[in-house]
């Protein structure tokens, strides 16, 4: 089917969907539907009128639905859409906060819609019993700004104003230092720096959404007027509130300020972001917080080591060794993680620089400018780390490392690519008992190989995405050794092009542990 | 019941005057500023206003002319009407030159080539709470004024369009657009376009439907002009609605609005059965027949994309009942 085919097929079923709406009395002028629904009120049933807009996403989304006329005298409180009236009235109701593929979109059925609006209208007149969505944003009107603050020091900051910085600019981060009260001669207001400053706050358990700056004075409690007083001062513009819903907690951060030509004051909610340690790593993985007190050393920061050294960065391992002598070249940039900014640096500095800049305590990452030549600097490195990684892809270095740490039992786990990033190969060392790795991989590759103009080195033909292939696999066997019951092969190999002999003429992984049951 | 709300909101967005709107407030600005800057006429309190179906938001695609009523506040009793179009024709043709302005028997017409429509001046003198404009009656040898009240149709217009509503909004002006746009399709040149608008003025306030689409208003004021209105006026006239006890004055025959009433019962049973039809398409069909082109020779209702030309289904199972479009499951990441 073409794509109009499709189109059609679709507008067929949101034109069937359509009529059965219709044929629950609603009525339809081609924009919008509208129609009456009962349900159950606390004072007994009643029907409610609402109005049902399907919005150019739909039926991937959700329709628009609006509830013009409770039928009851009902306080719209929460999940409701932004751009509703102070009173609630008007919003759009968030029936569904999943997302839904088409197939199985519980909207399609008008039967399920309607309970839908009927169970929200029954939630909002009991006040959402038991809801733990923290959303107050969604009711305020939205400011430009995004607030930076450290989740982990807003409770020694309660009460307090402390300074922001990047005042003038639409991202602020709030900062510990507090303001100092002095009083200032000849010259009425404060000081500069004692303006546009962050309240910080806690509002507690909330039951109702703040719309306004009435709302928000009354959940402020006792310091209300404190607060408004800073305001109207200029002292404060930023207030950052915690507070809790259902046991879920949450921050929001709001935008205070005079309405110009009004006594009243403007509050509209800005975009709060956590830059915690502990928010930053929230995403790291399962068992990442482990991770920061192991050590992993990377010999070789090229392409394949640079995407080790920052995917095992991201998953938790703080106490990086980056050893390498080389520089970066303009051509590196394609398949290195370092960008172009980092050309002429040395690679070791530029994956620290890279990996600096993603947020994450990146003070135990040591890049050293050099190479592990002889069996000492090898010893040396293998017992000064839980883990080494040979990401250098030299015959020399590889074999000193493997020999090394075969003498020393010591972990270390060599990745590369083969026949032009075909196969994306790692092994770990030394090898258990009954243990054995993959046979070698020859290597196939005839034909010129590329050159890069002016310097008159080889360059491998090897695409970017097997580097991350590649790495990938690394990291995984990396973080195996590292948890509590290490159970990988000694040899992974993923087959990115089926190749001409066995086992590697399928797509896939190969592992020893299978070619040895295979053999 | 097939109503199909969202191809009749494609249907009016088809009939809507587009581009000819701009271009006629362009040319009635011009004509009236014309005839504003004529001492003569300011002399008299010439104070010119847009009356006719572009004012009242009932035009339909296109707009081939534009009224401007240019009331004379200060005339007496003894200005004669001959006097008036000969003074307008000359400040007119000064401005605009002789090849686009033409004397008419109660106004002065100016083409405007360019946007391809004209503006019909007309002069109109107080007469108490109405108007009077010129008229040459048959076998009379010079023009007479005539009573007219254009005003009073526009505030009629508006008050309809807040009494019967559709989801909140004025229905009527939409409905007498559809009306018109049917006459044009179904009915010859004469009676003409203001006559229909008439027609369903007085549908709607003998029918005072409150329905659930347009379709259903369609169908329920064709079929009262069918069967109440129309009949009535072919035998006694059709009122004029901003003059008790006036008539309606249309140059069409007795044979040509018989002939009139007979297209539009057939049409009225047209959308009848649209109506009660089941299948979208079918329905589809007959209401594109219904509503047929624009002057453009573009069809004005258009078939559901689900549907072929002849009013058939295409043969298509349904996208989204069984068949899963995310392959992989639930739970992703991106």
């Amino acid at each position: 089917m073409s794509f109009e085919e499709y189109s059609a097929a679709l507008d067929a079923e949101v034109a069937r969907w359509r009529a059965d709406l219709g044929a629950r009395g609603f009525s339809d002028d081609g924009w919008t539907l509208r129609g009456r629904i009962e349900w159950n009120a606390p004072e007994g049933p009643v029907t409610a009128l609402i109005e049902i807009e399907l919005v150019e996403s739909f039926p991937f989304t959700p329709p628009v639905v609006r509830v013009l006329d409770p039928g009851a005298d009902i306080e719209m409180t929460f999940h409701l859409a932004a751009l509703a009236r102070d009173d609630g009235q008007g919003g759009t109701l968030c029936l569904w906060d999943d997302e839904y593929a088409l197939d199985i979109a519980p909207w399609l059925d008008v039967d399920t819609l309607v309970a839908r609006v009927r169970q929200w209208l029954e939630d909002t007149a009991a006040g959402w019993p038991g809801d733990d969505t923290c959303d107050l944003e969604r009711y305020l009107p939205p400011a430009a700004h995004m607030i930076r603050y450290d989740g982990d020091t807003l409770r020694d900051l309660r009460g307090r104003c402390v300074r922001v910085a990047g005042k003038g600019t639409p991202i602020l981060t709030v900062t510990t230092e507090q303001r100092v009260v002095r009083r200032r001669r000849g010259s009425r207001g404060p000081y500069r720096k004692d303006r546009k400053l962050c309240w910080i706050g806690n509002l507690g358990e909330i039951d109702r959404p703040i719309r306004n700056w009435t709302d928000l004075y009354a959940v402020l409690g006792e310091h209300g007027r404190q607060v408004e007083q800073l305001v109207r001062a200029g002292i404060v513009r930023f207030l950052l509130l915690e507070y809790n819903r259902g046991g879920a907690s949450a921050v929001l951060a709001v935008v205070v300020q005079p309405k110009p030509g009004t006594s009243g004051l403007a509050v509209a909610a800005a975009e709060a972001a956590d830059i915690s340690r502990t928010s930053r790593t929230l995403r790291g993985g399962h068992g990442s917080d482990t991770l920061a007190d192991r050590s992993v050393a990377i010999v070789g920061a090229g392409a394949v080591g640079s995407y080790v050294a920052d995917l095992l960065f991201r998953s938790g391992i703080r106490k990086l060794t980056l050893i390498d002598f080389d520089r970066m070249r303009p051509g590196n940039v394609v398949r290195h993680t370092a960008d172009a900014l980092t050309e002429g640096m040395f690679k070791v500095h530029a994956v620290r620089s890279r990996l600096a800049l993603r947020g994450l305590d990146a003070s135990q990452i040591v890049p050293i400018v050099g190479w592990v030549a002889t069996r000492d600097e090898a010893l040396h490195v293998l017992r000064e780390h839980d883990v080494v990684v040979d990401a250098t892809a030299s015959d020399r270095t590889t074999s000193l490392l493997v020999w090394t740490a075969t003498a020393t039992s010591s972990p270390l786990v060599s990745v590369c690519l083969q026949r032009q990033g075909a196969l994306a190969r790692v092994d770990r060392y030394p090898l258990q008992a009954d243990e054995e790795h993959l046979p070698p991989i020859q290597d196939t590759t005839d034909g010129p190989m590329l050159r890069e103009p002016g310097c008159g080195q080889l360059v491998s033909p090897t695409p970017p995405s097997a580097v991350v292939c590649a790495a990938e696999l690394a990291t995984g066997v990396v973080l195996d050794l590292l948890g509590d019951a290490p159970n990988l092969p000694s040899s992974l190999i993923n087959v990115r092009v089926p190749q001409s002999e066995r086992p590697y003429d399928h797509i896939g992984l190969v592992t020893s542990q299978k070619y040895e049951r295979a053999s | 019941m097939s109503t199909l709300p969202t191809c009749y909101k494609d249907a009016l967005k088809n009939i809507e005057p587009g581009d000819d709107a701009t271009n006629a407030k362009d040319a009635h600005e011009q004509v009236t500023k014309i005839l504003k800057d004529d001492l003569w006429l300011k002399s008299l309190g010439v104070d010119p206003c847009l009356i006719g179906s572009y004012a009242r938001d009932v035009s339909i695609r296109r707009v081939k002319d534009v009224d401007v009523f240019a009331r004379l506040r200060k005339a007496k009793t003894d200005l004669r009407p001959g006097l008036v179009l000969d003074r307008m024709e000359k400040v007119l043709t000064d401005a605009f030159g002789e090849d686009r302005v033409e004397r008419q028997y109660r106004s002065v017409k100016v083409d405007f080539p360019d946007y391809r429509l004209s503006v019909d001046a007309v002069p109109a003198r107080p007469c108490g709470d109405h108007w009077e404009i010129p008229n040459r009656p048959e076998h009379a040898k010079r023009a007479q004024w005539v009573e007219t009240n254009p005003i009073r149709l526009g505030e009629l217009t508006t008050e309809a369009n807040q009494d019967f509503l559709l989801n909140d909004y004025g229905v009527y002006v939409p409905a007498v657009k559809l009306i018109r746009q049917i006459r044009r399709t179904w009915v010859d040149d004469q009676p003409g376009g203001l006559y229909y608008e008439i027609l369903a003025y007085w549908a709607f306030q003998q029918a005072k439907p409150s329905k659930d689409s347009v379709a259903e208003y369609v169908t329920t004021i064709l079929a009262t002009i069918a069967d109440q209105v129309l009949p009535d006026a072919v035998d006694h006239g059709l009122d004029d609605p901003t003059m008790p006890g006036k008539k309606i004055s249309t140059k069409a025959t007795d044979t040509e609005l018989q002939s009139a009433l007979d297209r539009t019962r057939e049409a009225a049973d047209l959308a009848q059965k649209a109506l009660d039809e089941n299948d979208d398409c079918r329905a589809a069909l007959a209401w594109q027949q219904l509503l047929g082109t624009t002057t453009e020779d573009e069809v004005v209702f258009p078939m559901p994309s689900y549907c072929n030309a002849d009013g058939t289904r295409q043969s298509r199972s349904t996208l989204y009942t069984g068949v899963p479009t995310v392959s992989a499951g639930t739970g992703r990441y991106a």
